[in-house]
């Protein structure tokens, strides 16, 4: 069984990445890729629900107050995303 | 580095005003204020800074009265504080510029000689910062709806952590129906995910201007962006946008 993505809500005015895994592990990797060659770019804006923030980039994000993880509430009562087996 | 020369002046903008093309001169100051210590049996001087710093800033060159030029850019002398914005060292990303936070104009001179063009000088006390950044975007005309320098992200190398100012120039706006543009200076850990760093006013006309002084972590990695809100066709926007690390 696969655990849901962790989510994250946006908190500040836009965020941006690009939305093609390999693209982010290249950047990862340190190598430099312009614009016009990093694909579609996934933008969010303040408020929107994610789950699909580069996870090398969360720490930063949410260190920063950019991002926070969101809870959910379930019959069992609040748990994070992440929590459940 | 290297040594720099006239043709490296890159922009020269007061208020959103491009001086750049009716200016010959240009000299800008900026001094630490000293107070002699020098005590009573001293055979030598002493000296120790103050803790204020002052900048000074003054331009000269060719008189012109067109639309949007020197004569209209400097002859009000408003005693409004204007954002600047000069760069000595080229129009180019990544390339250092000086900003100020206000300009106040305290003089215009006007001369007029036999045989030679009009001539017209200003000059400026600095309310505030006089600082040094790096430009994010160069100035120069945006035709899309939106986009970014991210292609030309400038990488600090490391992030910083005393916050800083965002420097916006627009020198000419044609929204061509859209409602204004939005320009903001972004910033990245990672070059990987970007946030919004600081925001400019939105602008509807040009010549506009603005610092935006952020507080807290700077990230290494910084560029630029612009995007029209509302609808429209043949806009175009000319700006210069910068950051300067606290």
């Amino acid at each position: 069984m696969t655990a849901d993505r962790a989510r994250y809500r946006v908190l500040t005015d836009e965020l941006n990445w690009p939305a093609d895994a390999a693209i982010v592990a290249r950047l990862r990797a340190g190598e430099s890729i312009p614009m016009d060659e990093r694909g579609e770019i996934r933008t969010a804006r303040r408020g929107e629900v994610v789950s699909d923030v580069p996870a090398g980039s969360v720490g930063w994000l949410v260190d920063q107050g950019r991002i926070e993880p969101v809870t959910a509430v379930t019959r069992k009562g609040v748990m994070r995303d992440g929590d459940a087996g | 580095m290297a040594t720099r020369g006239s043709a490296d002046v890159g922009f020269l903008i007061i208020g959103g005003y491009d001086l750049l093309g009716d200016s010959t001169t240009l000299d800008t100051a900026i001094e630490q204020v000293l107070e002699e210590t020098t005590p009573l049996g001293a055979a030598w001087p002493t000296h120790a800074q103050a803790g204020l710093k002052r900048g000074t800033f003054a331009q000269g060159g060719f008189y012109n009265d067109a639309t949007g030029k020197s004569n209209e850019a400097l002859v009000s002398l408003s005693g409004t504080a204007r954002v600047g914005l000069v760069s000595h060292a080229g129009n180019t990303i990544g390339r250092n510029f000086q900003g100020f936070a206000g300009l106040v104009q305290s003089k215009y001179q006007r001369q007029v000689s036999l045989g030679a063009l009009h001539k017209g000088q200003s000059e400026h006390a600095v309310t505030g910062q006089f600082e040094e950044g790096v430009i994010l975007h160069a100035l120069g005309a945006e035709t899309a709806a939106s986009g970014n320098t991210d292609a030309s992200s400038v990488d600090n190398g490391a992030s910083s952590a005393n916050g800083g100012a965002a420097y916006f120039a627009v020198t000419d706006l044609t929204l061509g129906g859209y409602t204004n543009v939005a320009l903001k200076v972004r910033h990245s850990a990672d070059d990987v995910t970007y946030a919004d760093l600081a925001t400019a006013t939105v602008v509807t006309a040009a010549p506009a201007a603005e610092r935006v002084a952020v507080n807290g972590t700077v990230n290494r990695h910084l560029y630029a962006s612009w995007a029209y809100n509302g609808a429209g066709s043949g806009q175009s926007v000319t700006f210069v946008a910068g950051f300067c690390r606290g």
